[in-house]
């Protein structure tokens, strides 16, 4: 079982793909802020974080900082409400890719498993 | 004799006349008195004779026959003649044989004594006697004696006597007559000469002349008498002269201010003129004879006098210089000082004199001189002026020394005229002797010229400004030119140099893209720049001096500004005032300045075309206003995302609930007491299937737009390449065709396109997706637009596509001739949401989008002209390198 991590201050943007993502048999976890975010990935390992980039405090940049220091092996998908977002160079050396950029709003949500699947794979690949 | 020579001329004359004439007279009429006495006598003897004759021839006969009476009868016939007074005649024997006789008493034949037989005839008392023997052939027959008396000649001749007095007392009378009038030839002339000599001696002058017509010996008197009143007129003369010129020396001599003094230097003085006495303070009863040198001159004076000046004067006859006199009070006095030596006949100096004057004020004068001539050259300095004076027939002339430095001539003195003429600079020679031969020497104008000269010393290019009058003598010749010469070369420089400056602001002024026309207070014009002849089309010359409002008549309606300006005299400025200047119209802010400075009244209209200001104003404006829209609408955009994810995902999971696709699905329904197709069956049946598609589409469309808005602040992407704009255009403009035909909303086709490009192939940096999107949009919105104008008849929908390049820029225009668009809706078409299409129709996006592509992602410009009911026209600008685009982005 997949472990995901939603990092959203949106409640039902978090709550509407937790939702969609637990029909899908995956085990999600939410958070409202990056700080509970962080939290949350120091006490259970997750495989695969989304996070939203404007959250209120910490920005979804400085959480995945964070979070990759915390747990390594965590991977991220961006989920983001602004249009052509920029990965920063901080972001690329942590093997963040463009494609693991998602926009608001998805039309359609199998986008979001496609990008996870994707992530996994990648994972497994670099692991093997 | 004596007694004549006691007479007078004239009297003389006469007497002398009538002397030769009645002398004359006397013994001619003697003579002739005589002669005629004497042939009255023989005429008496004569006539006797030959009447005794004729008797003795007629008494033969008779005597011969002794006939008496017929002798009688002969003598008889005697009785005829009156003064035969007794006649006899006798026979051969001495007997009277006949008598006549008248007068017995008379007288008596006393010749018979004595005769002879031959004739005689003899004078006895107061009787002729003539006796004639009587012959026949040789033989004597008798005497015939007459006796005649000459008391009838006695009477004769003493009437002969009386008339010959009476003769010479006529002759003597016209004699006298005649006398006394020609004496006057020669006595008049000798008077004449008389009184011409008394008028001599009495009045002493000598230049009297008698007057000489003749040719006489009186004439030779009188000139000889001239020449001698000539020769004692010249003597006279000389004489007087000399006697004047005594005088006249004597009187300057003592009248003169100079010091003469005549003497022998070892004899002392013999004379000293009243100047030398009371200099050196003699007086009249002074002894001259006994003053010497020392008297004269001071000590140190005196050897030198001596031995140099007297000496040189006994030698040469003359000295001359200047030395010093001692002076009445003891003063020294400096005079000048001429010593001359006079010579006897022999040679030997006899005498000197000398002259000596007081140079005293003369050397006070030079020292004066010297001072004003040292005035007159720093004042020559201080003002740069040279004076010269020009000696006309000479050809020549002198300067003040500051002349000859302003000619840069180092000789002074006289200079020639061609000295002058080589000092002027090439360009000015000929001129400059026309000028002065013919103009200022030839006609007398006053010498009033400036002229270059290359200075001779340094070559040195100088500006002189000459002047000068011309003085002319009684002939009309010129004789001089005096006047005077300054450098003005700083002044000219300084000219040039406002010169240059009037030019410059001239250019500038001409140069100013505003109109500027100055004008007095007459309202005429007195300035009109190059931009006014430019946009009015009439050139300064014509317009300068003229009513504005006749040059300019569009001016007409600011001619009360113009009033108001100049009465207040305060700055008036009329804003977006609208001008026609070639044909176009044109918005412009006029601005009149009164001028009220010194000396200058009127104003100056200034006349500024802010159309294209206005219209970059209108860009900036839109620009920022499309800016701070593109920035809120960026920002709620991204706002607005977020709950749309909301939406759209719980919508989707609510969906995916409802699947019967998804086991946990009908596991959740079973536990719930229903199954999964009931559901199913329930939201279709009730539509809630057909809503929740609804939501997610508005969610879509609202994604859609949140997306366009999005655009606005997007930056570039830089899929920049270059591409051919024409192609590029004709590619969008099939694009339109295809796309929009089939809408039926308009058809493109039956657009007549005008394509005007400036060339097939222009290059241009840009993203070539967004351009074409900006380009169809505007080629939709044109056809869009002219789908709902009704045209007239012949009048056909038309758009014209242009490309051109203007500097740095590619121009892509779009004109139509559809309905074209207010100015409200003309300022607003770039906002985002603005639009004229029915609602539904469009998003009021698309030309705000455009828009932003042009300016913010291409650096470009975009506008829009429209007329209404005309046509509407939109021009891109894009820079045509991309370079640019990127400068403009930093």
């Amino acid at each position: 079982m997949m472990r995901l991590l939603i990092v959203d201050d949106e409640v039902s943007v978090r709550r509407s793909l937790a939702a969609f993502l637990e029909d899908y048999d995956f085990v999600v976890e939410t958070a409202e802020s990056s700080e509970v975010g962080l939290q949350k990935v120091g006490e259970t390992p997750f495989d695969v974080a989304i996070v939203d980039l404007r959250l209120p405090g910490m920005s979804g940049e400085e959480f995945i900082c964070h979070a990759a220091e915390i747990a390594p092996g965590l991977r991220f998908l961006i989920h983001t409400g602004s249009r052509e977002y920029t990965l920063s160079d901080s972001l690329v050396r942590l093997g963040v890719k463009q494609e693991h950029v998602i926009y608001k709003p998805l039309k359609e949500l199998c986008t979001l498993i496609d990008g996870i699947t994707l992530l996994v794979n990648e994972k497994v690949d670099s692991n093997e | 004799m004596r007694l004549l020579r006691r007479l007078s001329i004239k009297n003389k004359l006469i007497a002398i006349l009538m002397l030769t004439t009645s002398s004359i007279a006397l013994i001619g009429l003697a003579a002739m008195a005589y002669i005629n006495i004497k042939s009255f006598k023989q005429d008496l003897v004569n006539s006797c004779e030959i009447n005794a004759i004729l008797a003795a021839d007629y008494s033969i006969t008779p005597i011969a026959f002794e006939d008496r009476t017929g002798a009688e009868e002969i003598i008889l016939t005697l009785q005829k003649v009156p003064y035969i007074v007794n006649v006899y005649i006798y026979d051969e024997n001495g007997n009277i044989f006949a008598t006549y006789m008248t007068n017995p008493n008379f007288g008596s034949t006393d010749l018979l004594d004595e005769y002879d037989r031959k004739p005689m005839s003899r004078f006895v008392d107061n009787h002729l006697h003539v006796v004639q023997p009587i012959y026949y052939q040789d033989v004597y027959y008798g005497t015939v004696y007459l006796l005649a008396s000459t008391d009838l000649l006695s009477a004769r001749i003493r009437e002969h006597l009386i008339l010959t007095g009476a003769l010479v007392c006529c002759l003597l009378g016209i004699a006298y007559l005649l006398a006394m009038r020609l004496q006057a030839v020669i006595s008049r002339p000798i008077l004449d000469l008389a009184t011409v000599t008394n008028e001599v001696s009495r009045s002493d002058d000598y230049t009297v002349r008698v007057i000489n017509n003749g040719t006489d010996e009186i004439a030779a008197l009188y000139s000889s008498f001239n020449n001698m009143l000539e020769q004692i007129q010249i003597r006279k003369e000389e004489r007087d002269k000399a006697e004047e010129a005594t005088k006249r020396l004597a009187r300057i001599l003592e009248s003169t201010t100079d010091l003469v003094l005549m003497g022998n230097p070892r004899r002392g003085v013999a004379f000293a003129n009243v100047a030398a006495r009371k200099a050196l303070g003699w007086s009249d009863s002074v002894d001259l004879d006994s003053m010497t040198l020392a008297d004269i001159h001071p000590e140190c004076q005196l050897r030198r006098i001596t031995e140099e000046s007297i000496r040189i004067a006994m030698d040469v006859g003359i000295w001359e210089g200047e030395s010093e006199i001692k002076s009445a009070d003891g003063r020294t006095i400096p005079v000048s000082q001429v010593i001359i030596g006079h010579k006897s006949e022999t040679g030997k100096v006899e005498n000197i004199s000398t002259i000596m004057r007081d140079i005293s004020e003369r050397i006070e004068a030079e020292k004066e001189l010297k001072l004003i001539a040292e005035r007159l050259k720093t004042s020559q300095e201080a003002g740069q002026i040279g004076t010269f004076i020009v000696d006309v027939p000479r050809e020549t002339w002198t300067g003040t020394e500051y002349m000859y430095r302003l000619f840069g001539i180092q000789d002074s003195g006289e200079l020639t005229f061609d000295s002058w003429v080589a000092t002027i600079h090439p360009d000015y020679r000929e001129e400059m002797k026309t000028y002065m031969l013919h103009d200022v020497l030839g006609s007398g104008i006053p010498y009033d010229k400036e002229y270059k000269i290359i200075r001779p010393n340094d070559g040195a290019e100088r500006w002189i400004h000459g002047l000068g009058q011309v003085e002319f003598d009684e002939n009309g010749r010129p004789l001089k030119l005096v006047g005077a010469a300054r450098d003005i070369t700083a002044n000219k420089q300084a000219e040039e140099d406002a010169r240059n400056a009037r030019n410059y602001i001239r250019s500038i002024i001409n140069s100013m893209p505003s109109i500027l026309i100055g004008l007095d207070n007459d309202g005429l014009v007195t300035h009109w720049n190059h931009q006014a002849e430019q946009l009015t089309g009439v050139s300064s010359s014509r317009a300068e001096g003229r009513a504005i409002q006749i040059v300019f008549p569009q001016f007409f309606d600011e001619m009360p500004s113009v009033e108001r300006a100049l009465h207040d005299l305060e700055i008036v400025k009329d804003e977006k005032k609208t001008f026609e200047f070639n044909g176009e119209t044109r918005i412009t802010d006029v601005t009149i300045y009164p001028l009220i400075s010194e000396g200058m009244d009127g104003a100056v209209i200034r006349i500024d075309d802010v159309t294209d200001r206005e219209r970059i104003e209108e860009m900036i404006i839109q620009s920022e206003k499309m800016m701070s829209v593109g920035g809120l609408a960026a920002g709620m955009a991204h706002e607005i995302n977020n709950p749309l994810a909301g939406i759209l995902q719980n919508v989707r999971v609510i969906q995916n609930r409802f699947s019967d696709t998804l086991a946990k699905n009908a596991e959740i329904a079973t536990q719930c007491g229903t199954s999964i197709s009931a559901i199913i069956e329930y939201i279709n049946a009730r539509g809630i299937a057909v809503m929740m598609e609804s939501v997610i589409d508005s969610g879509i469309r609202a994604a859609r737009i949140v997306e366009n808005m999005l655009s606005f602040s997007r930056k570039s992407t830089a899929e920049v390449s270059t591409h051919n704009i024409v192609e590029l255009l004709d590619k969008t403009v099939e694009l339109a065709s295809n796309d929009y035909n089939l809408k039926k909303q308009y058809d493109f086709r039956k657009l007549n396109l005008i394509r005007e490009y400036a060339d097939d192939d222009i290059r241009l940096a840009c993203e070539a997706g967004k351009i074409q999107q900006v380009l169809l949009n505007i080629l939709k919105n044109g056809a869009q637009a002219m789908a709902d104008k009704e045209y007239a008849d012949g009048v056909e929908p038309q758009m014209v596509l242009r490309v051109y390049i203007d500097g740095s820029d590619v121009v892509i225009q779009i004109e139509d001739n559809g309905p074209g668009m207010d100015e409200a809706t003309r300022k607003r078409v770039f906002e985002p949401f603005f639009t004229t299409k029915s609602v539904g129709v469009g998003t009021g996006l698309g030309l705000s989008v455009s828009y932003f592509i042009i300016t913010d992602n291409h650096g470009g410009q975009m506008s829009v002209d429209a007329v209404p009911g005309e046509g509407t026209t939109f021009t891109i600008r894009l820079p045509r390198e991309q370079s640019d685009v990127q400068k403009v982005m930093a």
